[in-house]
């Protein structure tokens, strides 16, 4: 490449080595200075313009560096097991998109129409109100006591452990067989001995209901420096009962919200 | 003033538009961006030497980033891509390492 | 001389080109069909989530059109509501919290059981939705701590938190920091430096949590069939 700038017919420029500095009438940093305060020789814009040119290129090669490969750490066999899980979950995806198909144009047939639709409601309002605690359900589950002689066990703990139960997917989670227990339910502790639950006094011991896959409750509650562990910590005991049928039978009024309404995106 | 200022707008520019780089491109552009680095770090020195001529410094701009470019387009047609390229890095360097060593000299007296 | 050169040089090159680097090109190939196969998948998804609009507006209109299908309809909105499968608009507040800053210990930083007792709080304050940075509270959704970060309802969550609560925006504020919950906050901030933010809002939208399928809890034999009071015809689902 041709030595920049002295131009491919000068000799090589001074070798600030061994000759002695170059007899100009001002220095290089005087002469550096100076530019800097007198903008606007072409030399100067010119320079400009490939210094933009340079910063740019220079800003986007660090960024796409930098952005590039997700895999890059992953080796051949890493790869091919994301294809595989990305492979799988389209097929799941086709599935219910080939289903969905289906379900439309059930509905889109008028004497079947309303039928079909009426059935998806319902089917819709029984898991719905599961959720929101306005029905009843049964299904396998856990059933978990908790004794607490020492009166330690307060909100802190339960709370904890309805995290650790949804977590582990329970569906519908019952205390006391009294108070249902869904988003909107509150724990307070009180003075002395139990504690409130959506305003509701309960007793020790607390009884927990949890639908959902007995095993995975289970663990989840039991596993080593878990829920019941921090209950035998303020000296209270967890029983963890795995059992094929667990009623959820206590239900939530249903009141129409004061302040929420759903929001239209018709 | 105004280089400086060329340079800042170039970088802000880069960061703002977020460009992508198009795959073609991908492997020349490091390349590039050290070759084109290795034509302005001479270019100050020639200025503080006293012997700056822009049009010098179009032309080696231009070429240092053309003729590297070809060099790896080689090397990667030959089979010696990676061996190619870090000799040409190693070169830009050294090239780089010495003029500013000399602009040291000017700026500091040291 | 330069005949031989030439040939030299192509014949290198095809070389090089036939026998292109394995490893580098299988691994680039590899990466390009994952990607390719992303890219399937989001207009999988993309066109799964038309159909279910689609669908869902169809079942509205077939619903419309009988009487048992409008008293479901209602029926469906109220539960959508209070479980959190639609999206809810109203005034309330927002309470933004964040680490402390230059937090460097765990203590300084917002921990799950310290969203959980905030979210308590608000329940009990008269809250009627809350959403955490957009996530739906339903009463399937844990919040957790995960290895960097604190999920809701398996969704990872950034700081700063932000905990938008649908009630009287007047009164929830002040009562808040009566509750057990508001107290252990106001104490975080003093001790730890914890940032807590109550702001009153007049109007928000809370997203809609995914509409979950319930695998182990259905409904006990007694009420199938027995569900909203349909037309005479309707015996339910069966």
């Amino acid at each position: 490449m041709p030595d920049p700038e002295t131009g491919p017919a000068r000799a090589p420029g001074p070798d600030p080595v061994s000759d002695p500095a170059p007899e100009r009438a001002t220095d290089g940093r005087a002469r550096l200075l100076g530019a800097l305060r007198r903008p606007g020789s072409r030399g100067q814009v010119v320079a400009a313009v490939l210094l933009a040119a340079l910063g740019f290129a220079a800003v986007t090669q660090v960024r796409a560096n930098g952005r590039d490969d997700n895999y890059v750490g992953a080796r051949q066999g890493d790869l091919v097991q994301l294809i595989n899980n990305l492979s799988l979950a389209s097929q799941r995806t086709e599935t219910e998109i080939a289903q969905l198909q289906s379900t439309r144009d059930a509905l889109g047939n008028d004497t079947e129409a309303r039928r079909t639709a009426i059935d998806r409601a319902q089917e819709q309002a029984a898991t719905l109100g599961i959720l929101a605690g306005t029905l009843p359900a049964v299904g396998p589950g856990v059933r978990v006591t908790i004794t607490d002689t020492r009166h330690g066990v307060g909100t802190n703990q339960l709370l904890d452990g309805l995290q650790e139960l949804r977590d582990a997917g329970a569906e519908a989670i019952e205390l006391n067989d009294q108070v249902r227990v869904v988003a909107q339910t509150f724990l307070q502790d009180r003075a002395g001995s139990g504690i409130l639950v959506d305003g509701t006094v309960l007793e020790p011991p607390y009884v927990i209901d949890a639908i959902g896959d007995p095993h995975t409750l289970a663990t989840g509650l039991q596993f080593a420096r878990g829920f019941a562990d921090e209950v035998e910590g303020v000296g209270g005991k967890v029983s963890v009962k795995e059992l094929g049928s667990v009623e959820v039978s206590s239900t939530i009024r249903p009141e129409p919200p004061k302040y929420a309404q759903p929001a239209g995106t018709r | 003033m105004i280089a400086a200022v060329g340079l800042l707008l170039g970088v802000l520019l880069g960061l703002l538009l977020q460009p992508t780089v198009p795959v073609w491109l991908d492997p020349y552009l490091p390349i590039a961006v050290v070759a084109a680095l290795d034509a302005v770090f001479g270019a100050l020195r020639a200025f503080l030497d006293g012997i700056f001529d822009d049009k010098v410094f179009v032309v080696s701009f231009v070429s240092n980033v053309l003729i590297a470019a070809v060099i790896v387009y080689l090397g990667d047609k030959l089979g010696v891509g990676g061996q190619l390229s870090t000799g040409v890095i190693v070169v830009l360097g050294i090239r780089i390492f010495s003029n500013v060593a000399a602009i040291r000299r000017h700026l500091f007296h040291a | 001389m330069l005949l031989a050169f030439g040939l030299l040089v192509a014949t290198a090159g095809i070389q090089t080109a036939r026998s292109a680097d394995e490893s580098a090109t299988s691994r680039a190939s590899l990466i390009k069909q994952l990607n390719s196969r992303k890219k399937v998948l989001d207009g999988e998804r993309a066109q799964l989530q038309r159909l279910q609009a689609e669908v869902a507006t169809a079942q509205k209109r077939d619903l419309q059109a009988t009487r048992a299908g409008r008293s479901l309809q209602q029926r469906l909105t109220r539960l959508g509501l209070a479980a959190g499968t639609l999206p809810a608009k109203g005034p309330g507040i927002q309470v933004v919290v964040d680490d402390a800053r230059g937090a460097r210990s765990y203590q300084q930083q917002v921990q799950a059981t310290d969203l959980v007792k905030l979210v308590n709080g608000l329940w009990q304050v008269g809250a009627e939705a809350i959403a955490i940075n957009g996530q739906r509270l339903t009463s399937l959704s844990p919040i957790r701590d995960a290895a960097d970060a604190i999920t809701v309802g398996f969704s990872s969550l950034r700081r700063p938190y932000r905990v938008s609560a649908i009630g009287n925006r007047d009164t929830m504020g002040a009562d808040l920091l009566d509750t057990a919950g508001g107290r252990a906050w106001v104490t975080l901030q003093s001790t730890f430096g914890l940032q807590f933010d109550v702001e009153t809002k007049e109007s928000m939208v809370l997203p809609a949590a995914k509409a979950p399928s319930l695998r182990s809890a259905h409904l006990p034999p007694r009420l199938r069939g027995d569900l909203p009071q349909g037309g005479p015809a309707d015996r339910g689902t069966g």
